[in-house]
Formats: C-alpha cells, sequence, structure tokens
C-alpha cells in the first residue's frame, strides 16, 4: 500500500477505504507515510469510501502539513471526487501547506 | 456500497415492515378522521406516517417513492396547516395514495435497484395529477395572511463520536439533505479530526455547518437526521443565505461533551429545546425478525421435550437431591417458556381496525350504510393466528355486508335504522380467545338454507336436522344461497374454506341467528400454536393430553351411577345433568380394561358447551410441544396433535372443540338441570 521511492512515500489506499478496514491503512501510514520529504497520494484505485476514509486522509492532511511535507495527489477516482465535494475539502486536500 | 449484500437485505426487510406499519397507521389515521371529523393529532399522525416513510425511501434511493409521497406529503401538509380543509373526497383520495405507496414498497422490497414498471408509474402519475389539483385548487387561505416566506437555513452539525460503529455515514445524511435544495458554503472542521498519528479512525469526528438554501420546515430538517438524533448535536437557525456569519462562535466547542452526555440537546434557533431523552420513550421496543422468535420457541419446545425426559430419568432413579435440581430447571424452564410465548403474543386490535376500511370501500361499492363498532381489541393471541384469521375474517366481514345487512331501504320498511351494523368483539374465555362478527342484518333463512342444501344434493329433502345444522350447512363445499353472484360474496367456495382455516388452526366457528335480527359468527382458537400446558391422562395403553385450560375439573367415575339418558351416557354432577364421553369407545381403544382400576371423569368446557371426558388414569399436569399429526391421523376427529413424552412415547391431543361437534352432531345432548 505505501512504498518509499527516492524520499517520496508513495500511498495508494486499498479500493475500499471504509470504516472496515480504515484502521490497517491509518496504521501503515503511521509507520511509513512520513519517512520521506514528500507524499504521492494515488487515490486512482479507490472505488468504495465512506466518511471514515475522508477522514484518515484529512487526518493524514494535517499531519503532513505540520511536519511541513508535502501531499502530491497524482490520482483520483470519481468515488474519492464525489465524497471530497460533499465535505468541500478538495481544495484542502490539494493545497500544499 | 456503504451496506453489505446480507445488510442491505436486512435493512430492505426492516424498511418494508416499517412501511407497512406506517401505511397501517395513515390508514387508521384516515379512518378516524372519515368517522370522527378531522383533529390535529390525527392529521399529524398521517403527515407523520407519509414524512417518515419518504424519508426511509430517500435513505435506499427509492427515487419513485420519494417524488410520489413528496406531493402527498405536501398535500397534507397543506391540510395540517388549515390551508386546505379536509372531505370524503381527499380522504379517498389519501387512502388511494397509501395503497399506492404500498404497491411501490412491495415492488421495491422484491425489485431493488429498479424502477417501478409502466402499470405503476402510470397509475403514479395519474394520483400526482390529483393531489396536485387539489394542492393547486384547494389553497384557501389568502397569500397576504401566510406567514413569510423561509428563505434558508443555516445548519450547524457535530455527528456523535460512535456513528460510525453504528454503521452510520454522515455523508449520507448531508447528500440527502440536498433534495430539499442547494447546499452552500460548506465548512467542515479539519483540525478537529486532528493528526493521523494520534486520532482513532473508528471514532467520526465530523463537525460542520454549511447554508441549505430551501424552504423546508425546521421539523423537516430535523426528520433527515431521526434515525440519529440521539446522536448528533444540531443547531438550526432561520436566515437569508447571507446570514452565515451571524451564528455563535462558540456553538459545538467541546466535541467530548457528546460522547459523555447521556442526554445530548436537539436544539433550534427559535428558542425551542428538545430533549431527545424523550424521543426515547417511543423508542423501548425492539423490532425482531419473527422467525427467529420461531426458531427461539422451537428450541425451548425441543427442551421441554428433553426435560421431560430428564423428569423422567430422574423419578426412575430416585434420588431426592437430583429430583429437587430437576424440579427447579423444569420450573425455569416453565418461565422461559411463558416469556418466550408473550414475545409472540399481539394484540387482535390492529386486525379490526383495517376493517374500518374494507367496510368503507365495500359498503360505498353496495350503497349500503354501515357502522362499524369494535371491542376487545386489546385482546392478545399468538401471531401466527393473527395473520392466518385475517382471511377468514374478512370473508365473514364481506359475507355480512353483502347478505347478511339489507339495504337502506329494506332496513327502513322493517323498522330499523337504515345504518347498519357490524361488530367485531374479541374476549379470553376458557384458555381461547374468541372473536364474535355480528350484524343486525337479515339473519340465516333455516328454510332457504334447507331447500338449497336440497337442491345442491348436499343434503337429503327428508333429513331431520336442529337449527344449528341448518346454519352449519353454509359452510358446505359449494354452498351458496346469493341470488346474484357479486365481486364480494355469493360464488359458495368461500365459507367452507373459512371453516377448514379456522379448524387448521386448532379452531372452531360457530353461528347463531335470528330471522330478521341479524347473525352472530362465533370463531374460537387456541391462543397458541406451539406449546400449551397440557393435563396429561391414560386410556388403555395410549396416552392423551388435554389443553389443561379446558379442565373444570375431574371426579371419580362410579360405573353404579352410570345411566341411559335419551341414548347417551351421563352422570348426576352436583345436581347438574354431565353427558359423558368415553375415550375408550370413541377412539376404540382394544387394550382391555383393568376392572380392579376405577375411571375417572375429567369435566372440560368449551365455550358454552360442558361434558365428561371418562379415562383410566389422571397423570397430572404436563408441558406439551404440539407437532403435527402424520398423514394416516389428519382424518381422526378430535385428535388435533401430538404430543413427545419424556419416556419418548406419543401422546395424542384431544381436540375438545372437534370432540363437543362429534358428539354434538351424533347425539344431540344438552345440559340440562337435574
Amino acid at each position: 500500500m505505501i512504498t518509499v521511492e527516492d524520499n517520496v512515500a508513495i500511498i495508494c489506499p486499498p479500493q475500499e477505504l471504509t470504516i472496515r478496514n480504515v484502521g490497517e491503512f491509518v496504521d501503515e501510514c503511521r509507520e511509513k507515510a512520513f519517512t520521506g520529504n514528500e507524499i504521492a497520494l494515488n487515490l486512482i484505485g479507490v472505488y468504495e469510501i465512506d466518511s471514515s476514509g475522508i477522514q484518515s486522509l484529512i487526518a493524514l492532511k494535517n499531519e503532513s502539513n505540520e511536519r511541513k511535507i508535502v501531499v502530491n495527489i497524482v490520482g483520483m477516482s470519481s468515488e474519492v471526487d464525489e465524497m471530497l465535494s460533499v465535505y468541500n475539502v478538495t481544495s484542502f486536500m490539494s493545497n500544499q501547506g | 456500497m456503504f451496506f453489505s449484500n446480507e445488510q442491505l437485505q436486512d435493512a430492505l426487510k426492516e424498511f418494508k415492515e416499517e412501511c407497512i406499519e406506517l401505511l397501517d397507521r395513515m390508514e387508521e389515521g384516515l379512518m378516524t378522521i372519515q368517522e370522527n371529523g378531522p383533529s390535529h393529532d390525527e392529521i399529524n399522525a398521517v403527515f407523520r406516517a407519509a414524512h417518515t416513510i419518504k424519508g426511509s425511501a430517500g435513505m435506499f434511493k427509492l427515487n419513485h417513492l420519494v417524488e410520489f409521497t413528496h406531493v402527498a406529503e405536501n398535500l397534507l401538509d397543506e391540510i395540517r396547516n388549515d390551508n386546505i380543509a379536509f372531505n370524503h373526497e381527499l380522504i379517498a383520495l389519501l387512502l388511494q395514495s397509501k395503497d399506492h405507496m404500498l404497491e411501490m414498497v412491495l415492488f421495491y422490497s422484491q425489485n431493488f435497484g429498479q424502477e417501478p414498471d409502466e402499470v405503476i408509474r402510470a397509475s403514479s402519475k395519474s394520483i400526482i395529477d390529483s393531489l396536485q389539483y387539489h394542492l393547486n385548487n384547494d389553497i384557501s387561505v389568502a397569500e397576504e395572511g401566510k406567514p413569510a416566506e423561509k428563505s434558508g437555513w443555516h445548519v450547524e452539525i457535530l455527528f456523535g463520536t460512535d456513528l460510525f460503529e453504528a454503521g452510520m455515514d454522515p455523508s449520507n445524511f448531508i447528500r440527502y439533505l440536498t433534495r430539499f435544495g442547494t447546499i452552500e458554503h460548506f465548512d467542515l472542521d479539519t483540525a478537529l479530526i486532528g493528526n493521523i498519528s494520534n486520532y482513532n479512525p473508528k471514532e467520526c469526528k465530523i463537525k460542520c455547518e454549511f447554508d441549505l438554501n430551501s424552504s423546508i420546515s425546521e421539523a423537516e430538517i430535523l426528520d433527515v437526521f431521526e434515525f440519529i438524533i440521539d446522536d448528533i448535536e444540531i443547531r438550526l437557525t432561520q436566515c437569508l443565505p447571507d446570514n452565515s456569519n451571524d451564528v455563535d462562535d462558540d456553538f459545538l466547542s467541546d466535541h467530548e461533551q457528546l460522547s459523555e452526555s447521556s442526554t445530548n440537546i436537539v436544539e433550534v434557533s427559535s428558542g425551542m429545546v428538545v430533549d431527545s431523552a424523550k424521543s426515547q420513550v417511543t423508542s423501548s421496543s425492539l423490532r425482531v425478525d419473527s422467525d427467529k422468535i420461531d426458531v427461539l420457541i422451537n428450541l425451548i419446545g425441543e427442551m421441554v421435550i428433553a426435560n421431560a425426559n430428564v423428569v423422567q430419568k430422574s423419578s426412575e432413579i430416585k434420588n431426592n437431591e437430583l429430583m429437587q435440581s430437576v424440579s427447579i430447571v423444569s420450573h425455569m424452564l416453565e418461565e422461559i417458556r411463558e416469556c418466550a410465548m408473550k414475545i409472540r403474543m399481539v394484540q387482535i386490535g390492529d386486525t379490526f381496525n383495517k376493517f374500518k376500511r374494507i367496510i368503507h370501500d365495500v359498503s360505498k361499492n353496495l350503497g349500503k350504510e354501515v357502522e362499524l363498532v369494535i371491542s376487545g381489541g386489546d385482546t392478545e393471541l399468538d401471531k401466527t393466528l393473527v395473520e392466518k384469521i385475517n382471511d377468514p375474517l374478512i370473508h365473514i366481514v364481506r359475507n355480512a355486508l353483502d347478505h347478511g345487512l339489507e339495504s337502506g331501504e329494506e332496513r327502513v320498511l322493517t323498522n330499523k335504522r337504515a345504518k347498519g351494523r357490524i361488530e367485531l368483539n374479541a374476549f379470553h374465555d376458557a384458555g381461547m380467545i374468541t372473536i364474535q362478527i355480528s350484524d343486525d342484518g337479515r339473519g340465516l333463512d333455516e328454510e332457504k338454507i334447507f331447500n338449497k342444501a336440497v337442491e345442491k344434493g348436499i343434503l337429503d329433502p327428508h333429513s331431520k336436522l336442529s337449527q344449528k345444522e341448518i346454519f352449519n350447512l353454509i359452510f358446505e363445499p359449494g354452498f351458496s344461497t346469493a341470488e346474484k353472484v357479486t365481486d364480494l360474496s355469493g360464488r359458495g367456495v368461500g365459507m367452507d374454506v373459512v371453516r377448514k382455516n379456522i379448524q387448521s388452526l386448532r379452531g372452531s366457528v360457530d353461528i347463531s341467528s335470528s330471522k330478521g335480527k341479524g347473525s352472530v359468527f362465533t370463531i374460537r382458537l387456541p391462543l397458541t400454536l406451539a406449546i400449551i400446558d397440557g393435563f396429561l391422562v391414560r386410556v388403555g395403553q395410549t396416552h392423551y393430553v388435554i389443553p389443561l385450560e379446558m379442565v373444570l375439573e375431574c371426579v371419580e367415575y362410579l360405573g353404579e351411577d352410570n345411566d341411559e339418558y335419551s341414548g347417551n351416557n351421563y352422570i348426576n354432577l352436583r345436581g347438574t345433568i354431565l353427558p359423558l364421553l368415553s375415550i375408550r369407545s370413541h377412539f376404540s381403544e382394544t387394550h382391555p380394561k383393568n376392572t380392579e382400576e376405577k375411571e375417572n371423569v375429567v369435566v372440560v368446557r368449551s365455550g358454552e358447551n360442558r361434558f365428561g371426558v371418562i379415562v383410566d388414569e389422571l397423570l397430572g399436569e404436563f408441558q406439551t410441544v404440539i407437532k403435527p399429526l402424520g398423514k394416516i391421523y389428519r382424518g381422526v376427529r378430535g385428535i388435533g396433535g401430538s404430543t413427545i413424552l419424556g419416556t419418548g412415547e406419543v401422546a395424542l391431543i384431544i381436540d375438545i372443540p372437534m370432540l363437543i361437534n362429534v358428539i354434538g352432531s351424533e347425539h344431540h345432548y344438552t345440559d340440562k338441570k337435574g
């Protein structure tokens, strides 16, 4: 799910990012997401996302901002796009901290 | 997808059941308004039912149902705001809308993911046109007299921390709100969510505020959150969309308060504070799938049988301590059984109330004025019985409406009120429930029934029958005295099915009637179909169980008192002639009687009838798990089922009402004073 190449943590969350499995995603983020100095967040493969999933992405972004680590969204599925729109956080996620 | 397939099916099933209940409530409310005139409580109840159905349908994205219900709800809203006056035409239209909503609910419950077919859509359009017509034309209140039109709401919500784990997703509620208008200036408090290193992903940390540009009321907004109202804090401020900055900054500042608080507050800007604990009063019941209760009762039934075996074995071992322990377990098991059976008990009132609508529709079709009087609606019986008795009741009531009650003109000519009367009554009697359907119509015509039975070849013209036997002919297959067949009754295919259905429930149906005055159909049913308290007796080598609630007393049978009375056995029981029935001879027991053993008489009662059953030995009370009879025993009249004893032997359950019918038809006994 998370690989680190050239100081960039490439995060590809699972196809389903919901309350059922968000805990595993969060655990892995805590362990590996901040090991580089940049994050590439690829959300293209996320076909199912709920509010707990969005919350985890926002928490990832919050901590990245605090650590001054840049998060680049490199891909986004329509499901994630729609959910970000519902919560009106599309620009928050895209802004560079 | 938010639900798994299995969860979706469960949710749909619950949705269907809830909608059916709400639609029943809607119908009941409309019928009450029809009867007693409009009251705010009833109008609100009908509105709330429609509104909740719309809300639930929206959660499942059942768009067609939402659109249809929305129009009906709008009309009801205008009615409850006194902008449109209720009249019979509107009631009929709303009843039609209710029926159509039921049709759609049933469609969606079987075809989830599909939209209704052309037929349903065409009906929807036609009804919506009528609803819309009333909405456009009936509003009588002057526009200038109305309160200022609402322009929007500023909404602030803090969702409860446990929502995710409860299977709820706040985004669904927000999306649903967009059905009522547009959402602007949405602001999610991202800071509250915190950093990924130190937050609990299972906890909901959603706090947001936004403007909802819509003319809906605060009650309607709160209704969107009805399912989670106890788990959120919400503040609504009615304002123009650009007033959003006026909101208090300190609102919902302490997120932790919500999870710790047991009585969270739903607050609205008008100053009205609703303590959500109050709303919990109505949700003290738990909806459980009846199949699960069936499984529980079956298991308890098996435990009762197994326990009977333990009791038997412990009495053989004759160890006092063991017997004491077994006795405690038996007692507890009996209590568990009673509790489990009570879960299945429901009031018959809901079934009776449905007849308001049937009588309304049928009497309108027939052009008769009919009044329905209901009593004993709080009488309880097993849910399965309630479901199965519904059709026979409908048939009897329709017959009473169609054939029993005369037309208004005919009634006036015979010095009766033009308005006919049908009464439904229920009460407990001798361990059974009795349901009576009576009418004040023309009554049964003995001569006509007799002649018809002869004409149909059911009866020999020289037969000599009692009045009761003649009345019972209407239950014969193919019998009908109706001069013209209507779509309501008179096809002669109904009353025999009515009797068969009632008998299949171990019940009986009797008729009493007086020409020109009316008829009474009396249905007697057991309270339950699963486990009963029985009284175990033995005749020869066969064990029989008599339902305990029908047993009045037991007396020793002294053979020398035995005498012939009009060809029947009887005894003089404290000055009363008590007809007797020998189980030995009735069921042709072949095992010889022990001449040294004194026989006993079990005095039983069913309805108004009392008689004595002669048995060899009284064995006492016995928890009886009713098992169906095998095919070869089904034709044996007087046996209603079987059960398994602790020894593993089978005992037969005596069907007392059936036995009374059998003896009654064989010998016209009467219970006379000696």
